[in-house]
């Protein structure tokens, strides 16, 4: 190795010993952090980003203490968005560090002879984060870990405590891991600015390590680990690993029933040892796992017990289920088994694409599609953990949209093209949030020191000066607009902040953190908490409902304020799972499909099915029966309707129910469609004076009206024009629940409305109400007032996407299609069950997919079979009816 | 006055007991003004940096009732505020709002169990635990009583309107009324749940006999006996529809 000379000859000794090759990440960034400067680590999961972050900094602690210049401080900051993962992160650093001697050995009477002393033998290690308990905390503040691993939330209250202050002065090295999932939220906005602040704090300037998953564009991402005009050096080792992705697409007509979808990822797992079913959404992982285990039983030819006996609940010793909505408890026991291999196969939502410690996974599984290409890297990149091994993924299509999102993904990996992280312009309720703790206990920091300290975070470089001012008057007290407040979270003399003791601080501590609280409800069987559903959906409940929460089938025995109580049950759930946010697939993707639609629809045109077809196995890589199902999927919708186009959408009028019902394929991605279809509502108000019903989804958006409420053809032609986009925009959001919830939470981080007071948390029912009311009063009072603008940004900006939406507003060349087809089009079936909502149950969907189908084949009749000279899609292996 | 009525801008309930719109309850022959749970300040409690807006709005909305209903007495039935714990400039905002309403009528301060009976006195002056007026004993509402009449406050009775709306509501029997909150921070209790079953059932020991009067800023809405109110909109629910079959087959333009 050619570093080896420059590391720490014990950290040498034991990479000769135990590393043999360095990984091409390693071996790239070692000498920047030798050199101890700033670098930025792009690369795939397991590809050893995290010890060639730390090998520079254990070498260096080894030498301070051969010099005996190693002191009772923390070094080196190591700082991961999760919890579990830095707990993994410390547990997999002692390992070497003990094998190379650096380690003290637990209860050593040299250990505890030295204690009293000042300069150090031994390196150490600690975890501080919202667990940890307060007696450790205390002995690490009498001895700080040398290596601290810690979150954004935990910094910032280290950062607000003198007692932690002294021990951070000596900091060299700061490591920010899974960058890519922190610098795109607010918790990264904070963060930027918790690291401007330690270079406040610290005695010299130290450097700054960012890992990430495969992310772009690099040079934002660089920048905003550096912050200021830093300089930074880039890893780029994206690429690294070989991706495989198979589209499996088990149907025959338009749709494959979730038990068909689990029984084909009950194949695809039989054949491997591990592995991961990937879903979008909680709900869906409950199902698939639920589904799965009958299939399994099935296999077994377990009896089933036949009748009203209820049976005897579903062995699920073989499948996990692992979400963001369980019991952290019941999440680590999925994950430790997984890694010792006791369990095989484990149903997962977005909750295991970070880099929680998983071991070993032969294959991966995507139920549906990933929706985005990053996220698709992430998932298939579970697969295989070795650098050099093929990382292979399945993706299961369940409709012919999914098959057609697949191969687009699938593209836009070939070519490289990554959705860009979008970082959030300057937020200011985490601005707010870290002034208090900027001035605890009793700081005072002139305005424009301040000013200039926020600057240097990234995501705060075009902070105006007023906009600082602005926060600071509302939280000396200055209330909203004219009205008066009387709680002072700092003080404010016009020059400078400052802060205002004990009281306000300790206000602070309990509710530092932008994470907004998930309105959630626990849900108790047999009097231990199961996991939580949210509120929302807690609320649709009755008593005697059946539903499914990791993966058992529940039936609710009684609804109470503290809670669900439900009791296992046998049977069909009655009521469709909660909805947790729906991920959406991004811009760069949605041109991609695009792309594919238009590309065959062109062919199509030109009557060369088989065309088509070819232009699908050679630019996207499908097989022959997926491109059949896509090719029959366009040639359908050309029959009926028209495939919309880049600049050209088209909008479908329909009757349903009675209702003049408007779909707009609009294609631009679903932030974008979600800002549209927010506009349009907003238009149709104006027009009719009638409120709407709007479904969104990937491909574009639905707007159902009122009865006896109509909108002539040219009418809606003109709902797509940018005139007056914002002001519509903002008509359009006015009284959505989108904008109060928001608030909600931006009340909460911004310390306006506190989630936690003198020690309990206030009730959240009456939180949500409570800041409905604030919402409705701020907005009469201010409308310039920091925290609504913050929420307005938030929406438009994060949230939704207006200035992508008005770009494509403008980029419509001439007037929309606007169509009037004899049946429910193909393009639409997706958003047509969805906007029906709750009232669709999962299984349901399929069966209404199918009839809308069956429709377009009656409609089409002999006309589709003229056009289209393919082979029948061929069903993949055998499935049963 | 089983049945529903149509809105109104009064409500007679019992024994000279009116119910008016706000949550306010009117005795007639005492002419006294009975408002509970105004929790004053609240948005301090709950952790706010904000205006005490609700402070100066429930002020407002209780000397207009007195003036229209030449009000000789104003009964704050408990919960005036939430907590001694506020800030002085709360403190001061809360005893001027009092002091307003003093300069008006004689204000009676119920004892509540949010004000922690005798630690806002700081705020509130002196509180009575319980008052006789026009034969009804007023008590917050927090302990049980024993007496032929009372009116309480404390449970926040509402009605959801759908959509997370709530409506204040009255409960009342010829023994029992049971006032709204005045605080604008509530969605109350849902007197159509099964706690508010529960929590009633202490006060009353047919709850479902209990009349319903929602009260808007400016009517008052007679909703009949809980338990018939209760059928009736469990009827109008039943089944979750599968109104979805008709989109199947879009109608011609």
């Amino acid at each position: 190795m050619s570093f080896a000379e420059r590391l720490h000859p014990d950290v040498a000794r034991w990479c000769t010993e135990y590393l043999r090759e360095p990984t091409p990440p390693q071996r790239d960034a070692l000498p920047f952090g030798l050199d101890r400067r700033t670098h930025l680590i792009c690369s795939p999961t397991g590809t050893g980003k995290t010890l060639a972050a730390f090998l520079p900094i254990i070498s260096r602690l080894a030498a301070l203490r051969d010099r005996d210049e190693l002191l009772a401080r923390t070094y080196a900051l190591y700082i991961s968005p999760l919890r579990a993962l830095g707990y993994d992160v410390e547990h997999n650093l002692r390992r070497p560090m003990r094998e190379m001697g650096l380690l003290e050995r637990p209860n050593s009477e040299r250990g505890k002879l030295r204690r009293g002393r000042i300069r150090e033998r031994f390196v150490r290690t600690g975890v501080r984060t919202g667990d940890t308990p307060q007696q450790e905390r205390r002995l690490m503040l009498a001895r700080p870990p040398h290596i601290l691993v810690t979150t954004p939330e935990s910094l910032a209250v280290m950062l607000g405590m003198e007692s932690y202050r002294k021990t951070l002065r000596l900091i060299e090295t700061v490591v920010v891991d899974e960058v890519h999932a922190l610098a795109g939220n607010k918790r990264g906005s904070q963060l930027a600015l918790l690291l401007e602040s330690l270079e406040e704090l610290a005695d010299a300037p130290f450097n700054r390590v960012g890992l990430s998953a495969t992310v772009a564009p690099l040079e934002r991402v660089a920048r905003f680990v550096a912050g200021g005009e830093r300089p930074c050096e880039i890893v780029d080792h994206r690429g690294l690993r070989s991706i495989r992705i198979e589209i499996d697409a088990p149907f025959a007509g338009a749709v494959a029933p979730l038990a068909t979808v689990a029984r084909r990822a009950v194949e695809l797992a039989q054949g491997v040892r591990t592995s991961l079913v990937f879903t979008n959404v909680r709900s869906q992982a409950e199902r698939v796992a639920l589904e799965m285990a009958h299939a399994m039983e099935q296999d077994d030819a377990v009896e089933t017990v036949a009748g009203d006996e209820p049976r005897p609940e579903r062995d699920l010793s073989r499948i996990g289920v692992h979400h963001s909505a369980l019991e952290r408890s019941v999440r680590h026991r999925v994950e430790a088994a997984l890694r010792a291999g006791a369990l095989r196969t484990v149903v997962c939502s977005s909750s295991l694409e970070l880099g929680v410690d998983i071991g070993f996974i032969d294959r991966v599984l995507i139920v549906g599609g990933a929706r985005g290409v990053t996220p698709t890297l992430q998932r298939v990149g579970r697969a295989g953990h070795r650098p050099d091994a093929v990382a292979s993924g399945v993706v299961i299509a369940q409709d012919r949209d999914d098959i057609i999102e697949a191969a687009a993904t699938r593209r836009c990996i070939a070519d490289g093209a990554i959705d860009d992280i979008v970082v959030p312009e300057a937020p200011l309720d985490v601005l707010a949030q870290w002034m208090v703790g900027s001035v605890c206990y009793d700081k005072r920091i002139p305005i424009d020191e301040l000013l200039a300290t926020a600057r240097r975070a990234y995501p705060y470089r075009d902070l105006s000066r007023d906009e600082m001012l602005r926060c600071a008057r509302y939280l000396s007290a200055g209330g909203v607009g004219a009205d008066e407040a009387h709680v002072h979270r700092l003080g404010f003399d016009g020059e400078a902040i400052y802060g205002l003791g004990r009281d306000v601080c300790a206000a602070f501590f309990e509710n530092v953190g932008t994470i907004p609280d998930e309105q959630q409800v626990y849900v108790r069987v047999h009097g231990a908490d199961v996991g939580r559903v949210e509120e929302g959906f807690a609320s649709e409940l009755r008593v005697g409902d059946v539903f499914v929460l990791n993966g058992r089938t529940l039936r609710v025995k009684e609804l109470g304020v503290s809670g669900i109580v439900a009791e296992p049950y046998a049977g069909r759930p009655t009521v469709p799972q909660w909805s947790s946010h729906l991920k959406g697939v991004p811009a760069a993707l949605a041109r991609e499909i695009t792309r594919l639609r238009t590309g065959v629809a062109a062919l199509l045109r030109e009557r060369d099915p088989r065309g088509a077809h070819a232009f699908l196995l050679e630019r996207y890589g499908l097989d022959g029966g997926a491109a059949a199902h896509v090719v029959r999927y366009i040639a359908q919708q050309q029959a009926l309707s028209a495939v919309p186009e880049e600049r050209r959408p088209v909008i479908e009028i329909y009757r349903m129910d009675r209702r003049q019902t408007a779909v707009f394929h609009t294609c631009a991605g679903r932030r974008v469609n979600e800002t549209l279809g927010r506009i349009v509502g907003a238009r149709v108000f104006a027009f009719a004076r009638a409120n709407t019903q709007i479904t969104t989804d990937d491909n574009g958006f639905l707007i159902a009206l009122p009865p006896k409420v109509q909108v002539p053809d040219d009418v809606w032609a003109r709902m797509l024009e940018p005139r007056d986009f914002d002001r519509d925009l903002l008509e359009g959001l006015r009284s959505s629940h989108l904008l109060r919830t928001m608030f909600r939470h931006v009340a909460n981080t911004g310390l306006l409305v506190l989630r936690r007071a003198a020690g309990r948390t206030l009730r959240r029912g009456s939180q949500s109400w409570n800041s409905t009311k604030i919402f409705e009063r701020v907005w009469r009072a201010d409308r310039e007032f920091p925290l609504l603008r913050e929420t307005l940004r938030t929406v438009t900006r994060d949230l939704l996407d207006a200035p992508a939406a008005k770009a494509y507003l403008e980029s419509i060349e001439g007037a929309p299609r606007v169509l009037h087809p004899a049946a429910a089009t193909p393009f639409t079936f997706g958003i047509i069950t969805s906007s029906f909502g709750d009232s669709v149950v999962l299984d349901d969907r399929t069966s209404m997919v199918e009839a809308l189908h069956d429709r377009v084949l009656e409609v089409l009749g002999e006309r589709a079979a003229e056009g289209i000279d393919l082979p029948e899609p061929a069903l993949p292996l055998t499935y049963g009816t | 006055m089983s049945a529903p009525r149509p809105s109104a801008e009064r409500f007679t309930l019992h024994h000279g007991a009116v119910a008016l719109p706000q949550g306010l309850l009117w005795l007639e022959s005492a002419r006294t003004l009975v408002a509970a749970d105004a929790h004053l300040a609240y948005e301090e409690v709950i952790g706010g940096a904000l205006p005490l807006w609700s402070t100066a709005e429930s002020t407002h909305a209780l000397l207009l009732a007195a003036r229209r209903m030449q009000a000789r007495e104003l009964v704050l039935l408990g919960d005036v505020i939430h907590g001694s714990r506020m800030s002085e400039g709360a403190a001061r905002t809360v005893i001027a709002a009092l002091d307003l309403l003093r300069a008006e009528m004689r204000v009676t301060l119920v004892a509540g169990n949010h004000e922690g009976r005798s630690r806002g006195a700081a705020v509130l002056g002196a509180t009575e635990e319980a008052i006789e007026r026009d034969g009804w004993m007023l008590v917050h509402g927090d302990r049980p009583v024993v007496a032929p009449r009372t009116i309480v406050g404390h449970l926040h009775p509402s009605l959801p309107l759908g959509g997370g709306a709530h409506v204040p509501a009255f409960l009342a029997s010829p023994r029992t009324i049971v006032v709204p909150a005045l605080t604008p921070y509530s969605n109350g209790l849902n007197v159509l749940s099964r706690e508010a079953v529960a929590a009633l059932r202490t006060l009353e020991a047919e709850p479902n006999a209990l009349h319903v009067v929602a009260s808007t800023p400016d009517r008052v809405f007679p909703f009949g006996a809980l338990g018939a109110l209760r059928a009736t909109l469990r009827a109008g629910t039943g089944a979750r529809p599968q109104r979805y079959r008709r989109a199947l087959r879009p109608d011609r333009p």
